[in-house]
């Protein structure tokens, strides 16, 4: 006999969404979902009170926004609060939240540099750059990473400076994975920085410094081309070709509109990555245990 | 200060002999009630002219539809026709308003005795209704006496000429009298009520004699609208917990539900319920998907407490983590014991958005 997991709770007209994702969300299912991806971000805090009033307004669950407020309490144990969450409905199996529950005890037993590395992935993954790079600078302060795990931190950092367009420090970040990690990635991606800024000759020559094999070499700079040739057809580039022809053909008036409602668009999409949520930076992220450094 | 409106609700009975009419203020100690006899030549579309009367009524005492909470109607003949009929009859504003609510008399007569107090209907009631020497009864009693109490109601009909009762006849009332007193060993009432044109004039007797003997009887032609008026009222709380079978024809007595997981343990959720006509049945409820996108429909037959289960599976849904998926399920009733259930893809929010594709599902009940 097949069991049926049964939704409880209205379907909310105005969703909730999460500052530290931006993900949204509109009802109770959709919340479990959502909690058992990113415990990481609560290891050290709780949802805002705006999500308990949304439980209580939107979703209609008053007898779960009762039992969340008495758990809200900074003395008390978060696992109860999520237990209490995950026990309400039928979404997940008992066992399902056994688990859950231990994976989140298990991120709360890890190493804060690690904590912050995984909550800089989840910010990355987000498109909140300036959030993981600041996740990503307390995991390297604490000194605690090494080999891999500090080539990775440092390889994310560099990926997050590059969509804030800050090729040179992400240019150094890359070099720091490519010694600490010795993943090909990294080199790859210090490769396309240099050629993006500087130049695909300026490119090959810095590669050879680092002893690349041909191979290699051939396989970064086909890589290059196929991303140069994909970013060709996109939507971006297509706008761009027609800015440059308005412009060169005397449509000044209409070119300067179609430059300044670009802009507009970039800085729109890039918001996001530029904020640095004060709020989610003092409260939000892991707190240092006492007995680290 | 502004005055508190008094809410209103009516119940609209329509007849081939009769058109009655009832209305229900919260405030009144009684219900308002009107009759106006079809004459024989409005026999054939006594529809029309009970919505001519109604509105003409409803123009005389300064009334509008819209001054009701809710509008319900019962009719001696409910077939598909009828109810169209009515439909395109009645004002758009009401239909937007209140929708068509249109029950059988069984069912009106059964929603007037359950929002009684409890006396009235906590031990056997019986209706007894008149007409064309024919006598159809219903009888509604309690089947589970234990904690959580069941109710049945059954309709059913008698010819009286088996009895050798005739309309015209002499010996009318003792052949009556007779055939009540053997109908009464088998199906005891504690009390009854009268109606239909059968029993007018004054020729009962010996039948009354006997039937008010230790129980309490009413005579009224007006239930039907009674009880089709306090519908709007609310719903009956046995009928909602699926307590108070019906058995008759037009009812449905199969819950179609689904089994979830309640602290640990398997529970059948019924997705409709019992105790309505088909056309008044349905029921909504949304699911998640599991890993698999099979969906299994369990269906209780209340009247044999027999369980069947059919699969259901969702074909052409895009690919998705599992429980990402939330399904709008909606059971609709085609006749008694066949319908089909709809289920629509809403996705999960905005991390997977939905296709809003349906999948229908027929089903045909076992009777």
């Amino acid at each position: 006999m097949r069991e049926t997991i049964i939704c409880i709770g209205r379907t909310a007209e105005k969703p909730y969404c999460f500052p530290e994702t931006g993900i949204s969300v509109s009802s109770y299912e959709e919340i479990c979902y959502y909690f058992s991806n990113y415990m990481i971000c609560y290891l050290y805090t709780l949802p805002e009170e705006e999500f308990l009033y949304f439980i209580r307004e939107e979703l209609g669950l008053d007898k779960l926004y009762r039992q969340l407020v008495k758990l809200t309490d900074a003395d008390r144990d978060q696992m109860k609060y999520f237990s209490a969450l995950f026990r309400e409905g039928s979404y997940f199996s008992e066992d399902e939240i056994r688990r859950i529950l231990d994976e989140y005890r298990n991120l709360k037993n890890l190493p804060y540099s690690l904590q912050s590395k995984r909550l800089g992935d989840v910010y990355l993954r987000a498109g909140r750059a300036s959030m993981a790079i600041h996740c990503y600078g307390e995991a390297l302060k604490q000194g605690e990473l090494e080999g891999k795990e500090a080539g990775a931190v440092c390889h994310n950092r560099g990926i997050a400076l590059a969509r804030l367009f800050r090729f040179h420090d992400a240019k150094i970040q890359f070099v720091k994975a490519y010694q600490h990690g010795g993943e090909e990635e990294s080199l790859f991606c210090y490769y396309c920085m240099i050629a993006l800024t500087e130049g695909l000759e300026k490119a090959r020559r810095e590669l050879e410094g680092f002893q690349v094999s041909e191979l290699s070499q051939e396989a970064f700079e086909s890589r290059f081309a196929e991303a140069n040739e994909a970013f060709d057809y996109s939507e971006e580039a297509v706008r761009e070709e027609k800015l440059r022809f308005l412009m060169e053909n005397g449509k000044e008036e209409e070119g300067g509109l179609l430059y300044k409602k670009t802009v507009r668009d970039f800085q729109k999409a890039f918001r996001r990555e530029l904020d640095v949520d004060e709020n989610l930076l003092t409260v939000n992220v892991p707190v240092p245990r006492s007995d680290a450094p | 200060m502004g005055e508190l409106e008094t809410r209103k609700y009516i119940g609209i009975d329509i007849g081939k002999d009769s058109v009655q009419l009832s209305i229900y203020e919260e405030s009144g100690a009684e219900m308002r009630e009107e009759s106006f006899p079809v004459p024989p030549d409005e026999r054939e579309d006594c529809i029309a002219f009970a919505m001519n009367m109604a509105e003409k009524y409803m123009e005389c005492n300064g009334l509008a539809w819209t001054d009701f909470q809710d509008v319900n109607f019962t009719m001696e003949d409910t077939s598909e026709a009828c109810r169209k009929q009515l439909g395109s009859l009645l004002k758009e504003e009401v239909k937007e308003r209140f929708g068509l609510r249109v029950m059988t008399r069984f069912r009106a007569f059964v929603e007037y005795v359950f929002h009684q107090e409890r006396a009235v209907w906590d031990r056997s009631t019986l209706l007894l209704d008149y007409r064309e020497n024919t006598l159809r009864y219903i009888l509604a009693d309690q089947i589970r006496p234990s904690r959580q109490k069941a109710y049945r109601a059954v309709i059913k009909e008698l010819d009286l000429t088996q009895y050798e009762i005739y309309a015209e006849d002499e010996n009318k009332d003792y052949a009556f009298s007779k055939m009540m007193k053997q109908f009464l060993v088998k199906n005891p009432a504690h009390i009854i009520f009268l109606t239909g044109k059968g029993f007018e004039g004054n020729w009962m007797k010996k039948t009354l004699t006997y039937l008010c003997a230790g129980r309490r009887v009413f005579l009224g032609q007006n239930l039907y609208a009674n009880g089709a008026c306090l519908r709007g009222t609310g719903v009956i709380p046995l009928m909602k917990e699926g307590m108070l079978l019906m058995q008759g024809p037009e009812m449905v007595y199969h819950t179609i539900g689904v089994v979830s997981q309640e602290a640990g343990k398997a529970k059948y959720v019924p997705i409709t319920s019992i105790g309505r006509e088909w056309y008044n049945t349905r029921g909504t409820m949304d699911i998640i998907l599991d890993k698999s996108q099979k969906v299994e429909f369990f269906y209780h037959n209340t009247k044999e407490n027999e369980m069947e289960c059919s699969s259901c599976e969702i074909k052409e849904l895009p690919a998705r983590p599992p429980k990402t998926t939330r399904i709008r399920i909606e059971v609709q009733f085609t006749s008694e014991t066949e319908g089909v259930i709809l289920l629509k893809d809403l996705g999960f929010g905005t991390m997977f958005p939905a296709t809003g594709k349906v999948t229908v599902f027929p089903f045909s009940l076992i009777s």
